[in-house]
């Protein structure tokens, strides 16, 4: 008996420790599938874009997460404190006006499901907006960031690897959604002169080519 | 373990001498069990290990209006998405001759094209990739030069696919076409801009009302 309580607490601990959940999201977003193998990036400003072309935008990691926030909110004009910063980190995905997202991000969890999510608003006629704002600070508070440790990094003499921890723009859209509606958001982030994107897709295998076939 | 204590307490026997009951030293662990195993069935159906997949996609620079126009790209094939999932091909530059041919997302549809038309950098790249399986892994020397030939092969057969769609397409007849081009080992192709031509919208409506029988060669 001994032994066998032993592993299964064992299990228990690994399946503990190694699970991550699945943070509850807004949006529910079916991707395409593809055959590619590029892991998700580590530091990232991931977009959501359902079906009727609402936008959500989730950031990792943590702590570039609450920089974006800070540095987004002086750029607007409003004033935050650094009680909302770290309400903002915990609050997952989110699609609101900043206004809204500062109401929300003070709400308990599951006030928040309550609240109805139109997306961050975005204008394709090139105009700034909002998004625009999101993802203009991200590049530059990233790269300040990475700036910065890589400074330190060639002061302590140790290896840095810059361009896996500059942000990364994935952008996770429906299956169903007109491409020409993702395109215009992805226009935006053109605007913002973002131009390599991860889009996340669900895995594939990849098929077997027998080339005497074709 | 989880038997019962059946020895009757210490008592019994008349005239005996009253002895300390012997307490089994044993704790019944059924509970700590089951609620091991409750909770290792919990983390393992709730944890997610497959985190998902990306592909990158990478967009050119914005043409500002002003600027000069790109130039048109004048050898490659052309691949059309419309609505309700009609996908559409044609060959090389689009003149007078061209036959627009409607075709699917299957394995027999465009791949069949597309692996068609990209035979050569195939076999070039599946004889490297044999090559290079044979090499000893310390040398260097060789696998740089095996590398180098995979460049070479690559700018010299490359095929140009450009993606158009008109509106009507989805996301995911987009994502599909592309992962298409990457199963064909086509590296490079260009999601155009701005839909379809008119001349191009006139032959896929020709496709469509069947004037033009779109038949697989």
């Amino acid at each position: 008996m001994t032994p066998l309580v032993d592993l299964a607490f064992l299990l228990v601990t690994f399946f503990m420790l190694t699970a991550s959940f699945r943070q509850a999201e807004p949006v529910k977003v079916t991707p395409p599938s593809s055959i590619s193998i590029e892991e998700m990036p580590k530091f990232n400003f991931a977009t959501s874009i359902d079906e009727t072309g609402r936008v959500f935008v989730d950031i990792q990691p943590s702590t570039l997460r609450g920089a974006i926030f800070s540095a987004v909110a002086k750029k607007l004009g409003y004033q935050t404190s650094e009680k909302d910063s770290t309400k903002f980190v915990g609050a997952g995905p989110f699609g609101l006006k900043f206004v809204p997202l500062l109401k929300y991000v003070n709400l308990s969890s599951t006030e928040r499901e309550s609240v109805q999510q139109n997306g961050i608003p975005y204008d394709t006629s090139g105009k700034k907006t909002e998004l625009n704002t999101w993802i203009e600070q991200a590049r530059i508070v990233s790269q300040n960031i990475v700036l910065q440790e890589e400074a330190d990094a060639i002061a302590k003499k140790k290896p840095y690897d810059k361009m896996e921890r500059f942000i990364k723009f994935s952008i996770k859209a429906d299956g169903l959604a007109k491409y020409d509606q993702v395109k215009q958001i992805i226009d935006v982030y053109r605007d913002a002169r973002v131009k390599k994107f991860q889009m996340v897709t669900q895995s594939e295998e990849a098929p077997n080519i027998n080339l005497r076939d074709y | 373990m989880a038997e019962l204590n059946t020895d009757g307490g210490g008592g019994n026997g008349k005239g005996g001498k009253k002895r300390a009951k012997k307490q089994s030293t044993k704790v019944d662990m059924t509970p700590l069990v089951d609620l091991a195993f409750l909770l290792l069935t919990f983390f393992v159906l709730t944890s997610t290990f497959s985190q998902p997949k990306t592909m990158r996609m990478i967009f050119p620079e914005k043409i500002e209006d002003d600027g000069p126009p790109p130039p048109p790209i004048k050898d490659g094939h052309t691949v059309l998405a419309s609505k309700d999932n009609e996908i559409y091909y044609y060959r090389g530059q689009l003149d007078e001759t061209t036959e627009m041919i409607k075709t699917d997302l299957t394995a027999k549809g465009l791949r069949k094209f597309l692996i068609g038309a990209n035979k050569k950098l195939i076999k070039t790249l599946n004889k490297l990739e044999n090559q290079k399986l044979k090499v000893d892994a310390n040398d260097t020397a060789k696998i740089n030069v095996i590398d180098r030939e995979f460049e070479e092969a690559k700018t010299k057969d490359k095929q140009i696919v450009i993606v158009k769609n008109d509106g009507g397409a989805t996301y995911k007849n987009m994502i599909d076409i592309i992962d298409e081009l990457a199963i064909s080992n086509i590296i490079y192709y260009y999601p155009a801009e701005g839909g379809f031509t008119e001349r191009e919208e006139r032959l896929v409506n020709e496709v469509r009302e069947g004037k033009l029988e779109g038949s697989e060669e």
